[in-house]
């Protein structure tokens, strides 16, 4: 899928307009971050954990 | 010495001694700002009626025999994403000043408040914190008082330019990725970005709460000291605080490097900067007669696990304002905003996944040494205005390269102090010393020593005075 229609796509799905002249800007950005990411997506085995470093601490009544 | 050339530690000690009163420091502290703050344009909301009466209070506790407290009449400002009773907290936005006013302060306000520090007032900052360069559509940019035509970084702008400028000896900023630490680098002035969840961030406006943290700028390793232990402590209201003991610093300032196992950033840290900004950590290292050299692995993947966390997170927060009001918010965060709202959320989960894999390796590394120094920025402060960094035959943006070598750090949460250095550059820069979790002690201490081996210092930016004499020299025909 192209970054043009995903961005299309994603921002439908969540109500988002991108006023078209924003459209090339936000798109500049998103290709940014797919880069970024993909050296995140291409990590090797040996640097993952299967599990998230955030974690919900459900608490106690008081 | 003038007062503005004076630092909280020793302002604190001549009011508290009674030779100067909270209000002669308050009075000289207006008159430098009123001096000085339409050059560096660092204050967005000044509060001199609260902060008379805050400074009435501490002389009258002196003269009735109680104890001010440890910063007793220190005058001092906060990034504008921190509450301030009665004023909107703006985050840098248009679109928050339509907010109603807060209804009372920021909690490290209070705590600073409460050991006699006394509030000035609020300080400009790159919009919802999203920024590197300490640019502001709405509020102008803040200027580097080293050199006006330069970016102070950001984005706690107006904090690393109203302590430089000798306006206030300490500000409070926030760090996402390395907010606090840029402007303390290219301002040259002391930063403490803490531990994550070592200092509460009730009563701010948050960014992306995964990599939110609070902390103090100042122009010493004791200022940053002893305003840290004023505001240490566990609150509830912020879930990710911890309930953790808290851990004086002043106390063991005096000890300086002594006994502490320090060893340099290889690898990414030690390369893609400037050559000054190597030379820092070079000249740094050499006076502590540091040899060891200790690689933090995969520290690029953190840094772009970072990114992504942040953009998601970000695009997320502002979503509603994003969908409604996307016209008013700051050109140089709205299009990252937009995009960083439509990620999908396999990537920001491979983030967080990778951060706890990354932790791990940094705890590893801290059983072997326990400071570890790095660059601060890859560069001194680059013009107001620049888009571009070049390093070497490399051209890349620069607002997001601004924080290639903070990112990493906060990503793992680990404490950092940024020492300034002056002298390696035309302009400062900083070299960032890092310990391990719940280890600010460590990392003041060797930023301590940094001060007393006449390596780091910030002072406030002599060349203002002429930019002052000639703004003078003008108005006055």
């Amino acid at each position: 899928m192209s970054l043009d229609r995903y961005l299309n796509d994603a921002a439908a799905m969540i109500g988002l307009e991108i006023p078209s002249e924003y459209r090339d800007e936000v798109l500049v950005n998103l290709e940014r971050i797919q880069a970024i990411a993909a050296l995140l997506l291409d990590c090797p085995p040996a640097a993952q954990c299967d599990e998230a470093a955030s974690v919900f601490c459900p608490g106690d009544v008081e | 010495m003038t007062v503005g050339d004076m630092t909280a530690s020793e302002m604190a000690a001549a009011v508290r001694s009674g030779g100067i009163s909270a209000v002669e420091i308050l009075n000289a502290s207006c008159e430098r700002i009123g001096r000085v703050d339409g050059i560096v344009n660092a204050f967005t909301d000044l509060t001199p009626e609260r902060a008379a009466r805050e400074a009435e209070g501490v002389d009258a506790a002196i003269a009735a025999g109680r104890d001010p407290g440890p910063l007793a009449g220190v005058p001092f400002a906060v990034k504008n994403l921190f509450d301030i009773e009665g004023l909107p907290t703006r985050a840098g936005s248009k679109i928050n000043r339509d907010r109603p006013p807060a209804e009372g302060d920021a909690l490290l306000i209070r705590r600073l408040r409460a050991a006699g520090a006394v509030l000035l007032g609020g300080l400009n900052m790159g919009e919802y914190a999203y920024d590197f360069t300490g640019e502001n559509a709405h509020d102008g940019p803040s200027r580097n008082p080293h050199d006006t035509a330069h970016m102070t970084g950001g984005s706690s702008g107006g904090s690393g330019a109203a302590v430089a400028a000798g306006m206030v000896p300490l500000a409070l900023g926030s760090d996402t990725n390395g907010s606090i630490r840029v402007p303390s680098a290219l301002c040259g002035v002391f930063g403490l970005k803490p531990t994550y969840g070592r200092l509460p961030r009730t009563g701010t406006f948050p960014f992306c709460d995964s990599l939110d943290h609070v902390g103090p700028m100042a122009r010493s390793a004791s200022d940053l000291a002893l305003s840290f232990d004023a505001m240490q402590g566990y609150e509830a209201s912020d879930p990710v605080c911890a309930k953790k003991p808290t851990r004086q610093t002043v106390s063991s300032l005096s000890e300086g490097a002594n006994g502490i196992r320090i060893a340099v950033a290889g690898d990414y840290f030690a390369s893609g900067g400037a050559s000054e900004a190597h030379e820092a950590v070079v000249r740094a290292a050499r006076a502590l007669s540091v040899r060891r050299e200790v690689v933090l692995p995969e520290a690029a993947r953190a840094r772009g696990a970072a990114f992504v966390m942040t953009a998601s997170e970000g695009g997320s927060l502002h979503l509603d304002r994003l969908r409604t009001r996307a016209a008013d918010f700051d050109p140089d965060t709205r299009y990252r905003f937009l995009a960083g709202a439509v990620l999908p959320a396999h990537w920001y989960v491979a983030a967080q996944r990778f951060r706890r894999w990354f932790h791990e390796q940094c705890l590893k590394l801290f059983r072997e040494v326990d400071v570890i120094l790095a660059p601060a920025t890859p560069c001194p402060a680059p013009e107001r205005g620049e888009k571009w960094l070049t390093v070497g035959d490399r051209t890349l943006p620069l607002r997001p390269n601004l924080g290639v070598f903070t990112q990493p750090l906060s990503f793992a949460g680990l404490p950092v102090v940024v020492a300034p250095l002056h002298g390696v550059a035309r302009l400062p820069l900083g070299v960032q010393v890092v310990a391990a979790p719940w280890r600010e002690d460590m990392a003041l201490r060797v930023a301590a020593e940094l001060e007393s081996l006449g390596i780091a210092s910030a002072p406030v930016a002599a060349s203002l005075e002429s930019v002052i004499g000639v703004e003078e020299t003008s108005r006055n025909g």
